[in-house]
């Protein structure tokens, strides 16, 4: 749909290689938020209590409208000032579902052309080894996630929208209780700060998932992975440490969730962070290791690519 | 004439495999040269170092370029249909279009869409869903609006039918080749491209054996016929081969003067395969 507006239009090869990626993964980019921000809100509109009582609280079933309607005017003071962060959470599951589409896009991008022989082709054309990697990396790392985030943005004004209407009939308005207290402009932007800063931080990731797709012979999963758990395995077991899990799990972890902490059944002091504090987190020396770590991967994948013609 | 591919010394090894073997070549501008040699003789492995998609050692010059360094600059000035389908499958022929589009600055979009619609190429369908025909068709219509000033087709026509293969070798010629640009081309159907060569080169366990315009050979290389009760002057002519067939003995000549061979017998040209199979058996 981006593309039908943007258009490829004569000599212009960096772009007809960012066209030629999002030929390839339309599922990645495109099926896959569409679909889950599709089947989210028919499971909204049809469970969640608009059509049916599907909010259970000690054995009571309301809808989402009744619900509301019993609401106290504290707990409605709460959902108030909390409406960003209910919206912060909503994109859960269309960020985890492209989230799998990244990881396997990365593994795919150097293998699936050596598979069906497509690599001769774009080889017999005049872009180098470095554009190429350079816009698949893109795609997997900005691409794919920005566009969820368009995604989420559909599905976060939709349930705004249900809300509004579940507050027909109740005594709380839907400007008072959930519009007045959104600031939609700034959860973008938290977003899309979230976003980057995530791949940036997980870069090395994504380019040792390159790597894999470029050595594999087959299944690149298996190839990115197993080294990972052998060495692992060699790390626990001679030294008793767990750095290379450690720092795994640091780098594909969503930091923005860093700052959120829930105290018994309340939030405290709920601190999703504005974009600035995402950003800031690029004071952190580790933040430019992991850069020079994903170029040093980079490198050598662009190196095998170059190798490698069928 | 100029020197478009220049190799010195030209050595490929997989592991102790040696692919080339100190290959020496010059190919001008303006040549159809057709690269010939049994499968594994390192047709592919010479065609790969000069499109730049494989490292090699020794000295190898392309249009100016050394082809693995500088393979996107090289890929500028060439074109390269191999026998393997290498057309993505899941692209669609509109956005193979839009694709060469982008990332050739010489490739003529109108032209493109010319030869396509001589074709029965679909533009909005998947190259998953063309026959093998259609998808050569359209490689070649890719290829043929691209201003490049040498073609490297190797095994192109493999898997079709032979409708389709007279058609290709045809519209190569007719709409692509002039003075100014060169191709290259490997093919185990030698017979197909023997009128077309200017230039031929064989090669054999990673060795060029005989490099030679097609009018030398055909002035060098011949084929005596000659009734039964001359055989033992042709033989006593020092001929490179013999060959017995139905009571028939023919035999090939290198070298000799067409006057001298015309006393014992019918004298005619080699054909390619015929002298494709005389070099690969000598020693």
């Amino acid at each position: 749909m981006l593309a039908s507006t943007i258009k490829l239009n004569g000599y212009n090869p960096f772009k007809a290689l960012m066209f030629r990626e999002y030929w390839e993964n339309r599922r990645a980019i495109f099926m896959t938020p569409l679909v889950i921000t599709g089947v989210s809100m028919l499971l909204i509109i049809v469970c969640m209590g608009v059509l049916g009582r599907a909010i259970y609280i000690n054995g009571e079933s309301f809808t989402l409208g009744e619900f509301i309607a019993n609401m106290s005017q504290t707990e409605a003071q709460e959902l108030s000032d909390h409406i960003n962060h209910v919206l912060l959470a909503s994109s859960a599951p269309i960020m985890i579902g492209v989230w799998f589409c990244m990881v396997f896009t990365a593994l795919g991008a150097l293998y699936d052309e050596r598979k069906d022989s497509s690599i001769l082709f774009w080889k017999s054309m005049p872009v180098s080894d470095v554009q190429t990697i350079l816009s698949k990396m893109l795609t997997v790392t900005l691409v794919i996630p920005l566009v969820a985030i368009v995604f989420v943005f559909i599905f976060q004004i939709f349930l705004l929208i249900v809300g509004s209407l579940s507050t027909i009939g109740t005594e709380y308005s839907a400007w008072d209780l959930l519009w007045s207290s959104t600031n939609l402009p700034a959860l973008i932007l938290t977003e899309i700060a979230a976003v980057v800063m995530y791949s940036l931080w997980a870069l090395p990731i994504f380019a040792w998932l390159m790597l894999a797709s470029v050595i594999a012979k087959r299944t690149p999963l298996l190839v990115a992975t197993i080294p990972v758990a052998l060495v692992a395995l060699f790390e626990g077991l001679f030294f008793h440490s767990s750095h290379l899990l450690m720092f795994i799990g640091q780098r594909i972890s969503i930091r923005i969730e860093e700052k959120t902490h829930f105290v018994g059944k309340d939030f405290e002091t709920i601190d999703a962070g504005t974009p600035l504090d995402i950003l800031q987190s690029a004071a952190n020396p580790s933040f430019w290791l992991g850069l020079a770590i994903a170029a040093g991967i980079l490198y050598v994948t662009v190196l095998l690519r170059k190798r490698s013609s069928l | 004439m100029t020197n478009i591919i220049t190799a010195q010394n030209l050595s490929k090894s997989y592991g102790s495999f040696q692919a080339l073997k100190n290959v020496d070549l010059t190919i001008q501008k303006g040549q159809i040269v057709g690269i010939i040699g049994a499968n594994g003789a390192g047709k592919t492995t010479l065609l790969n170092s000069i499109l730049g998609l494989s490292s090699y050692d020794g000295e190898l010059d392309v249009l100016g370029f050394a082809p693995y360094d500088q393979r996107d600059d090289l890929m500028k000035h060439i074109c390269f249909i191999s026998d393997v389908a290498t057309l993505p499958k899941w692209m669609k022929v509109n956005e193979a279009l839009d694709f060469v589009e982008g990332v050739h600055i010489s490739f003529d979009r109108e032209k493109a869409l010319g030869f396509l619609a001589d074709t029965s190429v679909p533009l909005d369908k998947k190259i998953r869903h063309l026959s093998k025909g259609m998808v050569v068709q359209l490689h070649l219509a890719l290829i043929m609006s691209i201003d490049a000033k040498i073609l490297v087709l190797d095994e192109p026509t493999l898997g079709l039918d032979i409708i389709y293969r007279k058609k290709f070798y045809r519209q190569l010629l007719e709409d692509f080749f002039d003075e100014d640009r060169t191709i290259l081309i490997t093919t185990h159907q030698v017979d197909e491209i023997e009128n077309i060569l200017s230039q031929v080169v064989f090669i054999r366990e990673g060795n060029i054996v005989l490099s030679a315009d097609m009018e030398d050979i055909a002035e060098k290389w011949m084929v005596l016929n000659t009734p039964q009760e001359n055989i033992d002057a042709a033989r006593a002519l020092s001929p490179v081969s013999e060959q017995t067939l139905l009571g028939r003995t023919s035999f090939i000549f290198n070298g000799k003067a067409r006057s001298e061979l015309a006393e014992l017998g019918d004298v005619s040209r080699i054909s390619l395969s015929d002298l494709f199979v005389t070099l690969m058996d000598g020693e």
